[in-house]
């Protein structure tokens, strides 16, 4: 039973990081927004608003490439 | 050295001269806004006149892109951007007679 | 000001032209308490890290793009300038500016500094590589320097361990904190007077300082006169990359074998402690012999960039640019998109977007068609496996054959990238200039603390990949592989009655013709979101296909026996040319904002993708 259960949540989990990888930027950035705009209505959440949300919206708005290898291109950088 | 100025881009391997200034019109053929960054680019990266440089290298068919040593520093160049550079080029390889002869004139030039 | 000013971080920009040091000093001020990301709406990189200073405050330390001057040419130049000017959202105009100034090439980096110190921003002077200049003969009269400056100047060695102490002194907030509101004053753009007046104060400075060129080092000519050499030069870079790729293969197999083992050790004990049912499954067949699968990889990627980072710490990356401008010009490349399709190599997804930096359109579409061709890091688990699988661990002359053929496929992907360019360049009119004027740095020893932290950020992007999104993947993969169960009077393994296992079936009849069989057919779907995920699909679906309590076999000896040379060929050459990856083609629509682009280059990709491996298939078939 407990078996069952575990393998309902580990596979139910990695449908839902999946589909939030996967997700076209857009839709993410439009997603943290809801968010965003739902935890405004609860003053508890504020230092969770700040301190976890608010990176991700604004790198969300920039560049999205969540999934990808290589957030740090290794185009020659600066010596 | 000798010679009225010619564009960089026509020295040769292993040739060295002194910068004389930058001529946007041989680059593009005209003076637009283009060249004229270009331009600010090739003095910020220290092609300044009293500059002495050297060709290091040069590709084939044309010398485009070449490379040029100047201030210390190394960089690559498209013949273009080389061709606005104009230098009065240093005497290569002197025969002996010619260094005697230029010591006499080198006391009347810089 | 009363102590709550210590409680805010005194915010410290490192500036200065490319090459000068300054990430290296970088990195000796934050060590490894650093995070690359990226500036709001743009692919430039931003590294911040963190120091404690003395006081117990903490200071936030950027290391701003290399530039060449403050009237900018390209994307990375202009964010190191509005980031200056307090212009980026997200990124306030520092408190203080380091301008980073290589001792060796002083005229260079002195300018940018007069024109930085012109923004009446708080500045110190780090001169850098004063170990260097010493030994080629450089002197500067540091005292008369910081006089005609009227700011501090710090030489610091970067490379040294203490040799940023003198900075670190000068950097500490307390000295900095009566300047914290200064207002950045309003900036126009620099006027050819200005650029005059620079170059002039340039000339005073210089002069009083006693600055004379460095002498030349004769080794350093000689070198590149053979790097720099139109034949000389490239059969150099051919033979590094041969090298390279040689080293990948022999390193790797120690470490690979000791991961391997590890694992299987996991998997027995697994299956010994745990009772029959879905989670021992779950864990045995799709977490370790799935992502386990790709894990097992590791050593080889770490080999890659490792070469990848020595090169460019040395100097040579720029040298080998030089040398292939004249090929990619005539298939219509940019001498821009160098550095774009080289950051391909390890994911085309920064390089596409790198492409931002090449002002003409159509050289920027080209750029952005190809990238996807350049063979990512990706593509190495995939490569790999099927390599050690098929090609004998043999020698042929000097070169290994298995380092020779992986040479081959990355060669393949970038002669293809050509190509696909010169087709593109047959449809275009016109050409439009793009600047060259390339820096070519000195050369000097990869240095070993930078390699390893590039390399340590490496390690993690590999480890958290794995255990995110090809875990996750693998997981409703082995899901989708397990249910429906059969019914219980099936013959065969349990795979086949599962949604995986007939929609496997469905697929293999389109691609029966290049010699895919069903397990390849739907490793390749999960592999649409990254394409190590098909290694470890068909670990999940070769260890679930073993019929009953079989202990699954690993999966390279398992895929040699089973399929042959010509499948294992073909796949191979889709892989150099498939799309698979949904992320790419999303990046190509956000870059030039229509549909029609990345469903062009889906399609040519495919299309090739499918004609390449069906006439290897058939030529292989026929001829093994």
């Amino acid at each position: 039973m407990l078996q069952q259960v575990l393998v309902t949540f580990l596979v139910l989990a990695a449908f839902a990081f999946s589909a939030w990888r996967l997700m076209p930027a857009r839709r993410r950035l439009l997603t943290l927004l809801a968010l965003d705009r739902w935890a405004a209505g609860h003053p508890a959440l504020s230092a969770w608003r700040e301190r976890w949300l608010k990176p991700r919206i604004i790198r969300a708005g920039g560049v999205g490439c969540d999934g990808c290898a290589a957030n740090g291109s290794h185009a020659p950088r600066s010596r | 050295m000798h010679g009225s100025p010619v564009p960089l881009a026509e020295l040769r391997r292993g040739e060295s001269g002194v910068v004389s200034g930058l001529d946007a019109a041989r680059m593009f053929g005209d003076s637009s806004a283009e060249s004229a960054a270009l331009l600010a680019r090739l003095r910020d990266l220290g092609f300044v006149a009293g500059a002495r440089c050297e060709i290091v290298a040069r590709m084939w068919l044309g010398g485009d892109p070449l490379v040029v040593r100047i201030g210390g520093s190394t960089f690559a160049l498209r013949r273009a951007e080389a061709a606005a550079v104009q230098v009065l080029r240093h005497k290569e390889r002197p025969s002996p007679s010619a260094v005697l002869v230029a010591k006499d004139a080198s006391a009347a030039t810089v | 000001m009363d102590t709550a000013v210590s409680a805010s971080p005194l915010r410290i920009a490192l500036v200065g032209v490319p090459n000068c040091g300054k990430t290296a000093l970088f990195n000796r001020l934050t060590g490894s308490r650093q995070k690359v990301a990226n500036y709001p709406g743009v692919t430039v990189e931003r590294r911040e890290g963190e120091r404690a200073a003395n006081d117990g405050s903490e200071l936030r330390i950027l290391d701003l793009p290399g530039t060449y001057s403050l009237s900018p040419t390209t994307l990375d130049e202009a964010i190191t300038r509005d980031v200056l000017l307090g212009r980026v959202a997200d990124a306030p105009a520092p408190g203080l500016i380091v301008c980073v100034v290589d001792a060796v090439h002083l005229p260079i980096g002195l300018r940018l500094a007069l024109e930085v110190k012109r923004l009446g921003l708080p500045m110190v002077l780090a001169l850098n590589r004063m170990d260097v200049a010493r030994r080629r003969g450089v002197k500067i009269n540091v005292e008369r320097l910081a006089a005609e400056l009227g700011v501090a100047v710090l030489p610091t060695v970067a490379v040294q361990r203490g040799g940023a102490d003198a900075l670190i002194e000068a950097i500490q907030p307390g000295r900095w904190a009566a300047q914290r509101n200064v207002t950045v004053p309003a900036w126009q753009e620099t006027t050819a007077e200005d650029a005059e007046q620079t170059q002039s104060d340039l000339k005073g400075v210089l002069e009083a300082v006693g600055y004379s060129a460095p002498v030349e080092n004769p080794w350093f000519g000689r070198v590149d006169r053979l790097l720099l050499h139109p034949l000389g030069g490239l059969m150099v870079l051919a033979v590094v990359m041969f090298l390279m790729f040689q080293a990948v293969f022999s390193w790797a197999e120690a470490p690979m074998d000791l991961i391997e083992g590890g694992m299987a050790a996991v998997g027995e004990w697994l299956r010994g402690s745990m009772s029959e049912g879905p989670l021992r499954s779950l864990l045995v067949d799709g977490v370790i012999a799935g992502a386990g699968a790709v894990l097992v990889f590791l050593p080889q990627i770490i080999i890659l960039f490792f070469f990848i980072l020595a090169l460019e710490d040395s100097g040579y990356l720029p040298r080998a640019a030089y040398l292939l401008d004249r090929l990619m010009g005539s298939v219509g490349l940019s001498g821009r998109a160098f550095i774009p399709l080289l950051s391909s190599f390890a994911c085309a997804i920064p390089g596409i977007m790198a492409a931002r930096t090449i002002p003409s359109w159509r050289d920027r579409l080209t750029t952005i068609m190809v990238a996807p061709l350049m063979t990512c890091s990706a593509r190495l688990p995939v490569y790999a496996l099927l390599i050690a699988a098929f090609i004998p661990d043999e020698s042929v002359g000097v070169f290994n054959l298995q380092g020779l053929v992986m040479f081959g496929l990355y060669a393949a992907g970038i002669l293809s990238a050509l190509l696909v360019a010169w087709v593109m360049k047959l449809f275009a009119s016109g050409t439009l200039y793009s600047p060259l004027m390339l820096e070519l740095p000195d050369f000097q020893w990869p240095n070993s603390g930078n390699l390893l932290l590039g390399l340590w950020e490496r390690v993690k992007i590999f480890l958290s990949r794995v255990g995110g999104i090809i875990l996750a993947l693998t997981i409703i993969l082995w899901f989708l592989s397990s249910y429906p169960a059969p019914p219980p009077d099936a013959t065969g393994p349990a795979i086949q009655y599962s949604f995986a296992g007939q929609l496997g079936a469905a697929l293999e009849y389109v691609f029966a013709p290049i010699g895919f069989n069903w397990q390849i057919s739907i490793a390749l779907v999960p592999g649409l979101a990254a394409r190590e995920v098909a290694v470890s699909a068909l670990g999940t679906v070769y260890a679930m296909s073993a019929a009953g309590d079989d202990v699954a076999g690993q999966l390279e000896p398992l895929i040699a026996q089973t399929w042959s040379l010509a499948t294992a060929c073909s796949l191979l050459v889709w892989y150099i040319f498939a799309p698979q990856c949904l992320s790419t083609l999303a990046v190509v629509k956000r870059e030039t904002n229509s549909w029609r682009y990345p469903l062009i280059m889906a399609g040519y990709l495919f299309a090739l993708a499918y004609l390449a491996s069906f006439i290897t298939y058939r030529v292989v078939s026929a001829w093994a």
